[in-house]
């Protein structure tokens, strides 16, 4: 396990420090908007106990809501991304400082506040040499708590693309790599008690207080400025692709990004890797919020076209289908897919497969009552998995169970069941010595992968549709077995693998 | 200078001042006396607007004092609270000048003007100055407090029961702290307590209040020579030939002495009482009386003697 760790650390390092940089902003920013808001408002109503208590009911339901309910609802109104995340997170943040502040104002001893009066202080300067500085412990204690809150929390914006050290954990858990989920977990728990223990060395004296305000607005000023020098200077195609879940698909983004910008170097590709399930995707890239994606043609029609129907078997005519469908009924361009098929396969043991002498899957039909199948919830249910095989190649296994995907390579591994399904890219079967079954009666619906984009990118963007049909017609199963291998089990970092097949492929001229 | 004219205050229908009427004169240390929730500090209250009459006008050299700029008022009236109420933020000479600073005077100005009433006060401003609040005795904070008051040279100081909170002692010092920084500057001020003793101590002129009804407004004398009402004759019954311990042994009474002489016999005293008792049980000519500050070297004879004089003072 350590060893795992410190090998990611390595091999990731990148993704790793992106992470916590998009994590640290995130959270910064999110603090200084709740800070904006909070303080003020506190200040503001310090003397209207009213409306101070309403405010602080409003603020203690919000908080009761469940961050990810919170982050659900965003998503119709603004998106997803960084700015929701940002949102939900200040939404967050605003009570306990706005607590804090308040309570830290109101419970000044009420001769001090008698004695600023009658020496006809003006409010300003009451607030300046007396509230604020008496309060201001409250005030940093809230500020402290909302932070440690916020870094926290802010590992859920890896649920809606906001990026951060959540994007590690969500995929450890989708991957089943602990090890992922370890690094996010205690970078981000890292970070709350660095940033604590800074705000907590800041605030004990006045002259490190200065100094640290004085280095905050620096840090606010440079921030804005290399915004802004960003939005006036000319502005280079800026492409932003996202990926689903797991290694291919990042595997593959790294590919597109390494080709568009051989093809113009000016270009500002954003990679958003693990970005979500393929709806979530498909709706991002309708509004917008991405450019490009890797679509599966079998997922086109199973899911966003759905033509409720079995899949056919030739992958030109499923690929056609897709491409045609996408065209017309969602103005999309899908570019021409790869060499590999991404598909469903079924799986065995070793062992299993030694002693009955499995290779092809109409075999198995003669051992129904030895098989004990451990298969995902959609494979169970989709006209594309197990009741469909049923007919062709006469199944009826003595025992299914179903199970979350990442579960059934244990569970085979482990020999609680002898037969699972699988995705012929899977790095799994080889790592657990698998045996796939040949698909002899050309039942499973070809998946290929291959880039999809809004028509009106295509057409704006031809350089982008050039790099990326290079990839037409390349990478084989095995290849991509191999790849995803390479990134899952041997924990090298996408971005190298993708780089060095297109380098050995000459496609990549570097 | 200062005229209260048939004032009134209600709190929720409860009257808590009933017609009021006196005036003040420049120069005054005028004194509000009169036990607790007699209305005395509602009364001070009006002079800065902390609290509004709900009948009646305040009038500050003839002018209405709710025709005053609110903010102008009290930048030139001086207040000392129950409790020091130093800003606990800030350090002595910041506490000090802090009507300056609203004023918008310079830095080294205030600082300048701190350190004068420091030293005004005795106070080294070498080691007070920078000091926090927190590093003060209660007294020190309490003198403190007096000389914030004082710093923007205001015409009028309000103080409300300034020592109560403090030991006889140190009230004492005090006293005497306030009664010659008015005779040195001339500022009027409204002094409240609930102390007779204090009252005729510090008051040129005293108003007596009860139930926020004014009984009494007169020079001392006046008050326990011919009280106007039974209260006022009851509340200062006695009290003019009230003897504290500390008061007659610092008036010469005693002679301090730094070291315990082994060879007298030496008495614990609290209050006067103890002295006579210890007296009318002994008969040593002299022996040591020990307060909680100091030590006394007493003559019996002297005791007596004074106490003749100020019995005929009396009559």
């Amino acid at each position: 396990m350590y060893n795992s760790i410190l090998h990611t650390l390595q091999s990731q390092q990148g993704a790793i420090i992106k992470a916590t940089e998009q994590h640290i902003s995130i959270s910064l920013l999110s603090l200084l908007i709740a800070m904006l808001i909070a303080i003020p408002l506190a200040i503001l109503l310090k003397d209207h106990h009213k409306i101070a208590e309403a405010c602080l009911q409003v603020a203690g339901i919000i908080q009761t809501i469940p961050s990810l309910a919170i982050l659900g609802l965003l998503i119709p109104i603004v998106g997803i991304g960084t700015v929701p995340a940002v949102i939900a997170l200040v939404l967050y943040a605003i009570m306990p400082m706005f607590q804090n502040t308040y309570a830290g104002l109101t419970e000044i001893a009420p001769n001090l506040e008698e004695a600023a009066t009658a020496f006809g202080l003006t409010k300003w300067k009451k607030l300046q040499r007396l509230e604020l500085p008496l309060a201001m412990p409250m005030i940093l204690s809230g500020i402290r708590i909302s932070l440690v809150m916020i870094i926290g929390t802010a590992t859920l914006a890896a649920l809606i693309g906001g990026g951060g050290l959540g994007t590690f954990i969500l995929t450890g858990i989708q991957s089943n790599n602990n090890t992922y989920v370890i690094i996010g977990a205690i970078l981000s728990a890292i970070l709350a008690f660095f940033f604590s223990w800074l705000l907590k060395f800041i605030s004990t004296n006045t002259h490190r207080m200065r100094i640290g305000l004085v280095a905050i607005l620096i840090l606010i000023c440079g921030f804005g400025g290399y915004k802004g020098y960003q939005a006036i200077r000319p502005a280079p195609t800026k492409v932003v692709i996202a990926g689903k879940m797991g290694s291919e698909p990042d595997i593959l983004i790294h590919m597109y990004k390494d080709l568009i910008q051989q093809e113009d170097p000016r270009a500002e590709v954003t990679l958003k890797p693990n970005f979500g399930g393929t709806t979530f995707l498909f709706k991002a890239l309708q509004s917008n919020q991405i450019d490009i994606y890797p679509e599966f043609t079998g997922t086109v029609n199973q899911q966003i076209i759905k033509t409720n129907q079995k899949t056919g078997s030739d992958p030109q005519k499923t690929y056609r289908l897709a491409k045609r469908e996408l065209e017309q009924r969602y103005q999309m361009r899908y570019l021409k897919p790869m060499q590999y098929q991404n598909g469903y396969a079924l799986v065995v043991s070793s062992q299993f497969a030694k002693e009955h002498h499995l290779t092809k899957m109409s075999q198995l039909a003669s051992y129904n009552n030895e098989i004990t199948a451990g298969f995902d919830p959609d494979f169970y249910q989709l006209h594309d998995g197990y009741p469909g095989l049923k007919g062709p190649y006469g199944y009826d296994f003595k025992n299914v169970k179903t199970m979350e995907p990442t579960i059934r390579y244990k569970a085979i591994a482990n020999n609680r069941v002898n037969v699972v399904d699988g995705y012929t890219t899977d790095p799994q079967i080889p790592q657990y010595h698998l045996k796939m079954l040949k698909d002899d009666r050309h039942f499973f619906p070809p998946y290929q992968g291959a880039p999809l984009m809004k028509e009106s990118f295509a057409k704006h963007n031809p350089k982008v549709v050039k790099a990326l049909n290079k990839l037409s017609g390349k990478v084989t199963t095995e290849e991509m077995q191999q790849m995803n291998y390479d990134v899952t089990v041997k924990k090298e970092s996408a971005a190298k693998v993708a780089h060095r097949y297109l380098v050995q492929h000459h496609l990549l001229h570097k | 200078m200062i005229k209260y004219d048939h004032v009134a205050k209600t709190y929720t229908d409860i009257p808590v001042l009933k017609d009021v009427s006196f005036e003040i004169n420049r120069g005054d240390l005028f004194v509000l006396v009169g036990p607790s929730g007699s209305g005395k500090t509602t009364l001070l209250k009006m002079f800065n607007r902390l609290t509004v009459p709900t009948d009646g006008d305040v009038y500050y050299q003839g002018k209405k004092i709710k025709d005053y700029d609110l903010q102008q008022l009290r930048l030139k009236t001086g207040y000392v609270l129950q409790e020091s109420s130093l800003f606990p933020n800030l350090n002595i000479q910041d506490n000090i000048a802090i009507q300056l600073e609203q004023q918008g005077v310079d830095k080294e100005q205030r600082h300048h003007r701190a350190q004068e009433l420091l030293r005004a006060v005795e106070m080294d401003p070498q080691i007070y100055a920078r000091r926090m609040p927190n590093e003060l005795s209660g007294g020190e904070q309490q003198r403190v407090g007096i000389i914030r008051a004082l710093a923007a040279k205001p015409e009028v100081i309000l103080m409300d029961e300034p020592f109560s909170a403090l030991d006889p002692v140190v009230r004492h010092q005090l006293q005497d702290l306030v009664l010659r920084l008015q005779k040195q500057t001339h500022t009027t001020i409204i002094f409240v307590t609930h102390d007779m003793q204090e009252a005729l101590r510090l008051g040129t002129k005293i108003a007596v209040l009860k139930d926020g009804i004014l009984q009494q407004v007169g020079m001392p004398q006046e008050i326990i020579n011919r009280p106007a009402t039974e209260f006022v004759k009851e509340f200062f019954h006695g009290h003019n030939f009230h003897f504290s311990l500390t008061d007659i042994l610092d008036n010469g009474l005693g002679e301090k002495i730094a070291i315990k002489q082994t060879d007298l016999p030496v008495v614990k005293c609290r209050q006067f009482a103890d002295l006579l008792s210890y007296c009318r049980d002994h008969d040593n000519p002299t022996f040591i009386v020990q307060t909680d500050q100091n030590q006394y070297v007493i003559h019996q004879s002297n005791l007596w003697n004074y106490l003749i004089r100020r019995e005929q003072e009396r009559v």
